[in-house]
């Protein structure tokens, strides 16, 4: 009879817990109508104040949030350290690990300002529905350098605000020699060279450079990407049509479509089955970890690499000790002779600043980050401006090259073995912020693994990429259309990424199940993805040209 | 005796009150025990109620929009759902048949086993839990992949072909389960060794002095002593039937074998953690235990009838 009564009381009381919380209903959505409202509000032309330096009459002091960053060699930064100076605004930093940022922004203690780069989910429920996050949109009066990167860069524009109409992010603009997206089809010359094989162009001289190599080596000189996205895997693709995009896309008259179906996927599966098939690919690509990568890629018998073997690479990994790596032209083929690469949109990489809504000093901080969109110094003989943000000060940590020679240098302390990335992100910088743009196009006069990938991407790549470009990872989606990607997209990349796989091992026929691949695509929600996808590129297209 | 109380084995059925206040020395000796559990196994389950909500950390727990059972319908109605409870189900059924009955024999050898080589085999036997999961899959690609593993350089040399083992899903189950029984063997045979520490040695004297050979003792004496140990770590081992670990399957899986190796677990990390869907992983995870404590007290009450030893 006891576990009876006690059964039941559990019972009830569980009941009622439950039918408690369902009366927040109401409230949730009642909020998030009002923060729509108030996001149309917000995003009229505001009136420019001009900034002049130091910011503030009486030095104030902020704190900023970093996540997870590098503090072997110190615990502050030389560009913050410029920026204080030059406004007046003391920075006292905290640091957490980014596992515990979920656990500190529950914690309601927050800093004045963040300095890193949230997920959608945070930025829609602090920003959007919680209200937590400043709208720069009300502060853009005091930000003249951000107002002129958003005419320079309306993508930038488009990528920072949110569904609401409001802005809660500074985001990242960057143009270098590296911006080139998932364009990294990375090649070890000399190991063309030694076999005496020609760099291909088309994609019947890469079929014939990998059997050559074969023949010469012993085993397969490629190692393709396992997840089919990046490296040599879109400069294949691309060959077999006019698609450069081997996902998502839109036509001319802005209509989205998804690639996973196509003639044109189909056609580069079955050139990669035939390539595995004959052993001119590693058969383990699939699961080879990236110390194993590395360690092939330094063997001197691969030519075709990625990038977690691209970007390791060091002189010493090389016969003579001097850099043999550089890039692959796009490829060419009877389906398609143009040589094009999908185009980037150079915005929303790096990390960001997000401001507490429930700050002080979100004035003056706008102000204070301002300074990472100028063009030029923002006091003489400091050498602080937006490019600063990535590479420290010019005239100091870095300095254009001789005129005409498309080249600039980085000043690297002794201690430093010469190593500028480490000294960049041990004591300049945290992260890249910011506008960088200064140094587009031009490579640096360090003789390093990232000048030889810097002039690969110059000679063979930049210039075939497109203008145009779908901007998938920039989007932003409301909550309905959160919830059917939430819904369908998992399942699909998943099964999309294990097909490819298993076309090109063989493990599925690609002639007798691409029909049933597609069919179950389609079973899976694919149409109900891309119309969301088509909703979110239209508002982009809309925010782009306001 | 006061009317209405009863005499149980020799002792006054007091009241409550008094029971506790009489040995209140071991509540006391409980309470730390008990609190711990209040704040940590049951003060969480206050968040059970995101399983049934929209959940947003901004909005935190109480704020966020009740979405009744709209989490668990996704989940059932999902294009995997089927197959993951078929993968779950299915690893999880043939780890516990092959991993649990290994461990009893071994305890049962190692009993019979004297002197420095039983704690020699004991140590080597033991080492293998400390392996990191991580270690552990990486020793698996080394061991068997098909340029330079030591099991295909084996094969070779027999003149057979190479197995691409970790890309074959037919091969993923075997591999995952008998790792795993290698790895957790020694370990788990403490408990039983233990159990068998417990034999009443005149038991054993008695049974040589009967001319009972060696079989018939650990069979008619120390089987029988470790059975209650037996039932109920079976019965605790069918109360997780419906959870697989995530970490070492999600390591070993990939784009070949992920028809077999995609469970509830990874699936979760994926789409809920990965995807920070809270609410959706909640349910998940709600739904498995429901299933597992299911089980868990239909292994108990078979086992009751069965063998009149069960948990409660």
């Amino acid at each position: 009879m006891r576990k009876k009564v006690v059964s039941v009381l559990l019972t009830a009381a569980m009941v009622a817990s439950l039918t408690a919380c369902q009366n927040t209903e109401t409230k949730t959505s009642t909020t998030a109508a009002s923060e729509n409202n108030s996001g149309e509000e917000e995003t009229q032309a505001p009136e420019t104040v001009e900034v002049t330096y130091p910011i503030v009459d009486e030095p104030i002091t902020v704190t900023g949030l970093v996540v997870s960053p590098d503090t072997t060699y110190s615990e502050d930064r030389l560009v913050w350290q410029k920026v204080e100076e030059v406004t007046g605004i003391n920075i006292e930093w905290e640091f957490i690990d980014q596992e515990a940022l979920s656990t500190y922004l529950a914690s309601n203690d927050w800093p004045d300002f963040f300095h890193v780069k949230f997920t959608s989910g945070v930025l829609n429920d602090y920003g959007v529905l919680g209200g937590r996050f400043a709208n720069i949109y009300d502060y853009l009066q005091y930000m003249p350098n951000l107002q002129q990167t958003f005419e320079d860069y309306p993508a930038a524009k488009a990528a920072a605000t949110e569904v609401n109409g409001e802005m809660y992010e500074l985001i990242t603009v960057e143009k270098s020699a590296t911006t080139v997206g998932s364009n990294r089809p990375y090649v070890r010359t000399d190991v063309l060279e030694k076999a005496g094989v020609e760099m291909p162009t088309t994609v019947d001289e890469f079929y014939q450079a990998l059997v050559d190599l074969k023949e010469f080596y012993g085993e397969a000189s490629y190692i393709p990407d396992p997840k089919q996205s990046e490296y040599w895997s879109p400069i294949l693709y691309g060959a077999f049509g006019t698609e450069v995009e081997m996902a998502y896309d839109n036509d001319k008259d802005g209509k989205v479509y998804c690639n996973y179906t196509s003639d044109q996927m189909k056609k580069y599966l079955e050139f990669m089955n035939k390539l595995y098939e004959e052993g001119l690919i590693h058969q383990e690509f699939l699961t080879l970890d990236n110390t194993v990568r590395l360690d092939l890629a330094k063997s001197g018998n691969v030519a075709f690499i990625g990038g977690a073997e691209g970007n390791n690479l060091q002189a010493a990994d090389f016969e003579d000790g001097e850099f043999h790596l550089d890039c692959g032209v796009p490829l060419t083929s009877e389906y398609d002779d143009t040589q094009t690469l999908a185009g980037v949109a150079g915005v929303g990489g790096g990390s960001r600043i997000v401001i507490n809504a429930e700050s002080d000093y979100v004035k003056e901080i706008c102000q204070m980050m301002d300074i990472m969109y100028a063009t030029e110094e923002v006091v003489e003989g400091s050498g602080l401006y937006g490019t600063s943000f990535c590479y420290g000060m010019e005239g100091k940590d870095w300095d254009f090259g001789p005129e005409g020679s498309g080249t600039y240098t980085f000043h690297t302390p002794e201690s430093y073995d010469g190593s500028f990335t480490v000294y960049q992100y041990g004591e300049v910088i945290w992260a890249n912020l910011g506008r960088v743009d200064a140094l587009e196009g031009l490579v640096t006069d360090t003789v390093s693994n990232n000048q030889a990938r810097q002039q690969g991407f110059v000679k063979n790549v930049l210039p075939y990429m497109e203008e145009d470009y779908f901007p998938l990872t920039l989007f932003k989606f409301n909550e309905d259309e959160q919830y059917v990607l939430d819904n369908r997209l998992a399942d699909i990349d998943s099964y999309v990424q294990s097909m490819k796989g298993k076309f090109i091992t063989g493990a599925a026929d690609i002639e007798t199940e691409w029909e049933t691949y597609c069919n179950t695509l389609n079973d899976m929600g694919l149409q109900e993805v891309i119309e969301v996808y088509q909703s979110a590129y239209d508002r982009w297209v809309a925010a782009v040209a306001e | 005796m006061k009317k209405g109380s009863k005499k149980i084995s020799g002792v006054s059925r007091l009241s409550l009150g008094t029971r506790i206040w009489r040995a209140r020395q071991y509540y006391i000796l409980l309470l730390p025990a008990l609190v711990y559990v209040l704040i940590f196994c049951y003060g969480p389950m206050y968040g059970l109620q995101i399983a049934f909500k929209d959940y947003k950390m901004a909005l935190g727990i109480a704020d966020s929009r009740w979405v009744g059972f709209r989490n668990f319908t996704d989940f059932f109605g999902g294009y995997q759902f089927w197959t993951l409870i078929r993968n779950t189900f299915v690893l999880s059924i043939y780890s516990l048949v092959a991993s649990f009955p290994i461990p009893i024999l071994l305890a049962l050898i190692l009993n019979e086993l004297r002197g420095k080589f039983k704690r020699f085999t004991q140590t080597v036997l033991y080492a293998p839990h400390f392996i990191s999961v991580v270690v552990l899959v990486g020793m698996l690609n080394v061991m068997f992949s098909p340029t330079m593993g030591v099991v295909n350089t084996f094969l070779k040399q027999l003149g057979m072909e190479p197995v691409y083992f970790l890309g074959k899903p037919e091969i993923f189950r075997h591999l995952y389960v008998w790792s795993g029984v290698w790895q957790t063997m020694g370990w788990s045979c403490i408990i039983y060794l233990a159990a068998l520490a417990g034999v009443d040695p005149s038991l054993h004297e008695a049974a040589e002095i009967d001319g009972a050979t060696r079989l018939q003792r650990i069979r008619y004496i120390n089987i029988p002593t470790i059975m209650p140990t037996i039932v109920i770590t079976l019965i605790l081992a069918v109360g997780r039937v419906a959870t697989v670990g995530y970490e070492k399957i999600y390591l070993m899986q990939n784009d070949l074998n992920i028809d077999v190796s995609e469970v509830i677990s990874t699936y979760v990390y994926k789409r809920g953690i990965l995807n920070t869907s809270y609410s959706f992983s909640t349910a998940v995870g709600l739904f498995n235990n429901v299933v597992n404590v299911v089980l868990l007290l239909i292994a108990n009450m078979i086992s009751r009838k069965v063998s009149e030893t069960s948990l409660f």
